[in-house]
């Protein structure tokens, strides 16, 4: 349960943990991203995994795919900027 | 060696003895130096001690001092320094094993600042490997192992400044700067039974200090008392200076109906007992809930995106294998799938997350819930104790999780909020429990006069741990 703490900067960060159990499988279209996303980490970095580290991969890159379905389900509008912006930089400023 | 109840001092009664030269700084460096070699082993609390700068930057301010140019608050008060941010000349590991020899030829920008300040750097402080950047499964996620809680070393300080925690709960130095990408300062603030702030983002200088992700990380300090954070953040942070508020303005707390899912038994009683507390002091108290919307979502899928940019030469040479944790080995690999229009997609959710939780700051000065919803966890025996560092017999059990989209870890992290955490009780087995009060961006001083205001009403942050 506590091996999906995967970017917990604290223990108690929710996200990645604590919802592995018991869940509903994910739908098609989704599960079909999950594996082709395992086959490119594969493709790339297959040679320095062990069987046991691509099963652990996989489960991971799930528990990524129910965090991007719920990002992805939140309304936007074509206007709605992202919260990085552009820092304009000019010799001699301190950008 | 100075007695425990000088080493216990906070930072403006050390300053003010040191000022008036009752104090000397040396034999408060050395006898800091002193209590870290005999404790700071038994706590895995230091990645290495710095004693011959020390005593350099010790026996400076001590002259300079007695020549009458006096720097201020921090003139001559030792601390210690999260393995992170960069020492010229001396090693930074940033807790990994990969970096364990590494040395940078300059300064990260605070210890400028602090060096400009007079302040006596004694040691870098343990920490998780890499922050947690590339994941981690456990507390033992170490160079130097876990560290041990001074409450009870059979418990976890928590991560990932869990070194600053416990250098500072221990009384091995005043005060430590910790960073928080989310909740990483909060944490062990909480478990250690210290007092300890997040600022704004941005309030202080990452320059220097390992990135995890650009938007999320910040340097904040831990220390004995709320006054204590404010008059190092003025020290540390741009376009801020802390005066205690002689104001008697009623302070509008709003407290959280929403951030955890579940509590530890006994937390839910000590948070109502501290905000009712606050309420005799002259508060006005209500409830308030966070707004809906993926928050955790979008702190983790941030942190994991900009964190495989900040380590890709880790991941792209394979040296992430060489990690102690079995998750930070891989996860890198892992999060390379994560898209750029995801990215993207994160931040415009963030951006009207923000504004969402803003409209909260109209009605409150600060929010207040607990800075965990547990008490420090057991260091526990496992099989993956054995798994992960056979050269540790235990590992760290992390805290139960969450599920909440709201906890306030996620919430205020993503939106880059200010948090100050201070001890406000003690659970059955004498473990601190802690309360963190949280601003609207940019407001660092209301986190710290409310956190002030319930210390001044209240003594927990005055007990210490019978760990010598």
């Amino acid at each position: 349960m506590w091996a999906g703490l995967a970017t917990a900067l604290s223990p108690s960060a929710p996200a990645a943990q604590g919802r592995g159990g018991g869940q509903a499988p994910l739908p098609p279209p989704d599960q079909s991203e999950v594996d082709a996303k395992f086959t490119d980490m594969v493709r790339k970095y297959g040679e320095r995994l062990t069987e046991e580290q691509k099963t652990r991969a996989r489960g991971v890159l799930g528990r990524h795919q129910r965090m991007l379905m719920r990002v992805r389900e939140f309304p936007l509008e074509n206007g709605d900027a992202p919260a990085t912006e552009l820092h304009l930089y000019a010799k001699g400023s301190r950008g | 060696m100075l007695s425990e109840d000088i080493l216990y001092l906070p930072v403006r009664e050390l300053g003010r003895r040191i000022r008036r030269r009752t104090l000397s700084p040396v034999a408060l460096a050395e006898s800091y130096l002193e209590r870290s070699r005999q404790l700071g082993p038994r706590l895995n609390a230091w990645a290495n001690l710095t004693p011959e700068l020390a005593l350099q930057r010790a026996n400076a301010a001590e002259k300079e001092i007695a020549a009458g140019h006096y720097r201020g608050p921090l003139h001559g008060i030792p601390y210690a320094l999260k393995d992170l941010v960069a020492v010229k000349g001396y090693p930074t590991t940033w807790g990994a094993p990969p970096f364990k020899d590494r040395k940078f030829d300059y300064n990260a920008a605070i210890v400028e600042k602090l060096n400009a300040a007079g302040a006596v750097l004694i040691g870098k402080a343990a920490m998780i490997e890499l922050a947690g950047g590339l994941g981690y499964s456990n507390g033992s996620a170490s160079l130097t192992g876990p560290a041990r809680n001074p409450w009870n070393p059979e418990c976890w300080t928590c991560g990932s400044s869990s070194g600053s925690g416990a250098v500072v709960s221990a009384g091995m130095a005043p005060w430590a700067i910790g960073s928080d990408t989310r909740g990483s300062i909060i944490c062990p603030t909480t478990w250690c039974g210290i007092s300890g702030m997040r600022p704004t983002w941005g309030r202080v200088s990452t320059q220097g200090a390992m990135t995890i992700a650009w938007s999320m990380d910040k340097l904040g300090p831990m220390a004995r008392s709320a006054d204590c954070c404010g008059l190092v953040l003025s020290v540390i942070g741009n376009d801020f200076h802390y005066a205690p508020s002689a104001s008697s303005r009623k302070l509008r707390i709003g407290k959280l109906t929403n951030a955890w899912t579940r509590m530890a038994p006994g937390l839910e009683s000590a948070i109502d007992g501290a905000v009712l507390a606050m309420e005799k002091g002259g508060a006005k108290v209500s409830d308030a809930a966070f707004p809906d919307g993926p928050f955790e979502d979008a702190a983790e899928l941030t942190i994991l995106m900009e964190a495989v940019s900040a380590f890709e030469n880790m991941v792209h040479s394979g040296t992430c294998a060489q990690l102690v944790d079995p998750l930070g080995q891989i996860n890198g690999y892992i999060s390379e799938e994560l898209g750029g229009a995801d990215y993207l997609r994160v931040q415009r959710v963030r951006a009207i997350l923000q504004k969402r939780v803003d409209q909260l700051f109209d009605q409150f000065d600060v929010l207040a819930t607990a800075g965990s919803n547990t008490a420090a966890q057991p260091l526990v025996r496992g099989p993956r104790a054995a798994q992960n560092r056979p050269s540790t017999p235990r590992e760290a059990e992390p805290a139960p999780p969450d599920n909440s989209q709201r906890a306030p870890d996620g919430v205020s992290s993503l939106c880059g909020l200010p948090a100050l955490s201070v001890p406000c009780g003690f659970s059955a087995e004498n473990l601190p429990y802690g309360i963190q009060f949280i601003g609207r961006a940019g407001n660092d001083h209301a986190v710290i006069e409310a956190a002030h205001r319930f210390q001044s009403l209240t003594d927990w942050h005055k007990r210490r741990p019978a760990i010598a």
